[in-house]
């Protein structure tokens, strides 16, 4: 598959009902062998924070660490707003490995060239 | 019907099964059939709508009791 098709997801919210479904739709992408990105941005930055996704939970869905553990095999992209790294006090070192902190117009990019955006 | 893997997702809610599949298949060879068993109610549509993006051959389904077995012929 030379064109693969891409879609972006932005998880702007860390309340449970959020970014569950930026992760199920960003992992199923993943498993659909699409490329994904993920754009992690205000609260929703929390769950790729160190230690963040252990404290986010569902009942009934799997646990969100072991989404983030599907993402990452995946080979989806996780990159984090740096606005709202600043704006949190989010460093680098805050986040976990391989979250990529990028602007509003990489982000815009991103998107634009995407077939699918999806807004969480 | 006649298969080469079987995956067996029983128990397992949305996205689970299909992201277990999407691994699973990976280790098939191009031709080979794998099987999955799955009772989430989502899997009737997810396993050809998976199919249908990813380009493998959706085969059919079996009826056991309480669940489902989902047949996919993987493609190159």
């Amino acid at each position: 598959m030379a064109d693969k098709q891409t879609m972006v997801v932005v998880a702007g919210s860390d309340a449970p009902e959020n970014i569950y479904k930026a992760f199920i739709m960003a992992t199923v992408g993943g498993g659909m062998d699409k490329e994904v990105i993920m754009f992690f941005t205000m609260s929703g930055l929390n769950a790729v924070k160190k230690g963040g996704a252990e404290k986010i939970n569902m009942a009934g869905a799997p646990p969100l660490t072991e989404l983030l553990s599907q993402a990452k095999e995946l080979g989806v992209h996780l990159t984090a707003c740096s606005l709202a790294m600043k704006v949190m006090g989010v460093s680098e070192d805050d986040l976990i490995d391989g979250v990529k902190p990028v602007g509003a117009a990489a982000a815009l990019d991103h998107a634009f060239k995407s077939d699918l955006v999806l807004t969480f | 019907m006649e298969y080469d893997v079987s995956l067996d997702c029983r128990g397992l809610s949305c996205p689970m099964p299909i992201l277990k599949a999407s691994k699973k298949i990976k280790e098939l060879e191009v031709g080979q059939v794998l099987e999955v068993l799955a009772d989430d109610p989502g899997g009737e549509e997810d396993f050809p709508a998976w199919c249908e993006q990813t380009g493998h051959e959706f085969l059919g389904q079996e009826e056991e009791e309480d669940y489902l077995k989902f047949y996919i012929r993987k493609k190159a």
